[in-house]
């Protein structure tokens, strides 16, 4: 109520924000809308779903078939939970090594940091469908193939991540570093004890890109994993695209079930979402 | 930095960089001669169970070689592939099509096989597809897979719609240009008539209608000829369709339904929507993503013929689709890669090729299968098959049907041996041992 308070206020006091309300309602409708009819398509039967002219909702909403077929078809619990112990590993990788990268760019000082930092921002520039042949032929050798190691380990060292950090890392002032030291903390106590308590937001932020990255990554586990007890649930949930046929029922049933820890996620964590994005100008 | 922190540093870093080149140094060690070692064979993941049952025979067969499958789903096999044969650490084998052919052997990644076959008495082109083997030798001439199942695509259009339309029909030999003409015809008709906003699935747009047409059945009793005399016998097409949709269990429903509603004997297809028109594989000639029957055309009847696809006059696709094993030129063990091949070839995989084709031909040549099947009195006779199978209820047709000809098959194939027979031997000896199959069944009945 209180919103549409204030929006009768805003709008009474600069009628042009009725025009800005507008659009942006328009434009969310249209962002919504594939989300709405995916949902609402897993409740539909097979020859509801692709009708024309669309129909938007079920006949009921009791019909869970698609989602009965969807956890009956296909090891769901499995993929899951593999999809849960990449995302996690990761995390608690990715934050440990590139924030210590971070911090180093943002407050040491050591010959050649600038164009160090400037060739990890370089690797942001290489999409992974380039790396990718090397990258498979070192994990090979590596006899890390078919495992979630390819997964987890090389992405614990993310430019992106990195520069994201050490941006926040600037914004930290120097004296409190200096303080420390003047206690007697060396670096990595520093870092520690004075720059992870104070850079929570940034790190909610990463974890939370980290999962989303990680929960929705397909070529990796396409490309490294040959065994289907192993897939995470981004690629398990091609048991529905056979050859000459797509069961579209179950698998939009799986990709709303998919869909609901990112849900979560964003929901909990919207605000270091937004942070995220503000300080670093990228959504990756 | 103290004189500590210096050596732990420098011994870090030492650490890392042995390790790197200890990795990159590391030889593969498995042998490269011999039936003994690994062999990597990647094929489409929804062949599990396929995979299950040419284990046991095979590591019976050949107790030293492992074979280790890297399933993918077929939509993104082609992906992987790349990525692993550009990296130089391919499979030892694949399972391929013909498309996967076309851009793999001009590429250098398909091993020639001839030398392999030549050497080795116990197989030779014969008991193979001879349209399958020239589908392989397409490139270069050299054998470069041995093919395993044919898939063929037919038109199927709807006589009634076209009259109604007043659009004159398909015909064999046309061109793909002829035939997205027609159906812009259709579409066009349909618009002024109204027809076109009804219950018209949008994937059944005419503009989507660009997938490769390949002539139907060149093989066996199928032959161009063959097919286009016998569709006049409404026996003959009974017997096709029937034998087509087989394939799909769904429509063993709607079969049922369709008894429900008084069509009796009389068997129609159906096929997703109201279509005028599709294109499909002549196996799945009734397929539906829609198995909820309550809107599906009964009263639409198809016609179907074969079609091939030319770009103008150049024919441009084969005229069947040809699903093989190859051996990549990345095998690390030649021998033991030949063993894995030759048996799932032969073994494994021409049972495929013989459901393809036997059922068919076993199908118009005995009227019994289709009686059989399509009278519901018989079912509960077959329910002892189907209960040593773990039968889900209500039986299926397709794995009964199955059932018969796997046991034909066994009867054909000597168990733990492979036996050189032609192809078209083959395909005679499956059909006298479902022949046989029915005869008992029928004296079971009695």
């Amino acid at each position: 109520m209180s919103t549409i308070v204030q929006f009768a206020k805003d709008v009474r006091h600069n009628p042009t924000k009725l025009l800005t309300y507008f659009f942006l309602v328009i434009f969310s409708v249209i962002m919504i809308l594939p989300f709405f009819w995916l949902v609402t398509s897993s409740f539909k039967a097979p020859d509801e779903i692709f009708t024309v002219p669309i129909k938007w909702l079920p006949e009921s909403f009791g019909y869970l078939d698609n989602y009965e077929r969807a956890f009956t078809s296909a090891p769901f619990g499995k993929f899951y939970y593999n999809s849960l112990k990449i995302a996690t590993l990761r995390i608690i990788g990715v934050l440990f090594f590139s924030s210590l990268c971070a911090f180093s760019f943002a407050k040491l000082r050591f010959k050649g940091k600038n164009i160090i930092f400037l060739f990890i921002l370089g690797t942001l520039m290489l999409p992974a469908q380039v790396t990718i042949i090397p990258t498979y032929y070192l994990m090979t050798k590596l006899s890390w193939v078919n495992t979630h190691l390819p997964l987890i380990v090389p992405l614990f060292f993310d430019g992106f991540v990195v520069f994201m950090l050490r941006q926040f890392f600037l914004t930290i002032p120097d004296s409190l570093l200096d303080a420390a030291k003047i206690d007697g903390a060396g670096y990595l106590y520093t870092f520690f004890t004075v720059m992870i308590p104070l850079s929570k937001p940034a790190l909610a932020s990463v974890s939370m890109l980290i999962f989303i990255w990680s929960w929705n990554d397909i070529l990796g586990p396409l490309i490294f994993i040959n065994s289907q007890h192993l897939l995470p649930i981004s690629l398990g949930m091609n048991v529905f695209k056979q050859t000459h046929n797509t069961l579209y029922g179950p698998l939009f049933a799986g990709s709303v079930i998919a869909q609901i820890p990112l849900l979560i996620v964003f929901v909990a964590g919207q605000k270091y979402f937004q942070q995220g994005i503000a300080t670093t100008g990228i959504k990756g | 930095m103290s004189t500590r922190k210096k050596t732990l540093t420098i011994v870090v870093a030492l650490i890392l960089i042995g390790t790197m080149l200890f990795a990159a140094g590391a030889k593969d060690t498995a042998p490269k001669k011999g039936l003994q070692g690994k062999v990597t064979f990647m094929l489409d993941s929804g062949q599990v169970n396929l995979k299950k049952t040419f284990l046991e025979p095979f590591n019976k067969k050949y107790p030293d070689i492992e074979v280790e499958f890297i399933e993918v789903s077929p939509l993104e096999r082609l992906e992987k592939l790349v990525v692993m044969l550009g990296s130089g650490t391919g499979p030892d084998l694949i399972e391929t099509e013909t498309s996967y052919y076309t851009t793999l052997a001009p590429n250098g990644y398909l091993y020639d096989i001839d030398p392999l076959v030549a050497a080795d008495d116990s197989i030779d082109y014969s008991a193979f597809d001879p349209n399958g083997i020239a589908t392989f030798r397409r490139y270069d001439g050299k054998t470069r897979g041995l093919p395993i199942t044919a898939y063929n695509k037919v038109l199927l259009f709807n006589k009634k719609a076209f009259d109604r339309y007043g659009v004159e029909y398909p015909y064999y030999g046309m061109t793909m240009e002829e035939l997205l003409e027609k159906a812009r015809q259709l579409k066009v008709k349909m618009i002024e008539t109204g027809d076109f906003q009804k219950d018209m699935r949008p994937f059944c747009q005419w503009e989507v209608l660009v997938e490769p047409l390949t002539a139907a059945m060149g093989v066996g009793f199928y032959d161009v000829n063959t097919l286009k005399h016998n569709f006049d016998d409404p026996k003959i097409r009974k017997a096709f369709n029937f034998w087509a949709t087989l394939w799909n269990e769904d429509l063993m429903i709607i079969k049922e339904q369709a008894k429900a509603k008084g069509y009796g004997d009389s068997y129609k297809l159906f096929v997703q929507g109201q279509y005028p028109m599709i294109i499909e594989h002549s196996w799945m000639l009734g397929m539906t993503q829609d198995p909820d029957i309550s809107n599906l055309p009964y009263e639409y009847v198809y016609d179907v013929i074969p079609i091939p696809w030319f770009e103008g006059e150049r024919q441009v696709q084969p005229p069947i689709d040809y699903h093989g094993v190859a051996m990549t030129s990345q095998v690390k063990n030649v021998d033991a890669a030949w063993a894995v091949m030759k048996f799932a070839a032969e073994e494994w995989y021409s049972n495929e090729a013989i459901l393809a084709n036997v059922i068919g031909p076993v199908s118009y040549l005995d009227s019994e299968v289709n009686k059989m099947v399509l009278d519901e009195k018989l079912y509960p006779g077959f329910a002892h098959v189907l209960e040593q199978e773990a039968a889900v209820e209500p039986p299926q047709i397709m794995e009964l049907y199955l059932d018969i000809v796997w046991q034909a098959i066994r009867d054909v194939m000597v168990e733990g041996t492979i036996e050189k027979i032609s192809f078209d031997e083959t395909i005679r000896r499956a059909s006298e041992s479902v022949q046989a199959i029915l005869d008992r069944y029928a004296r079971e009945r009695k």
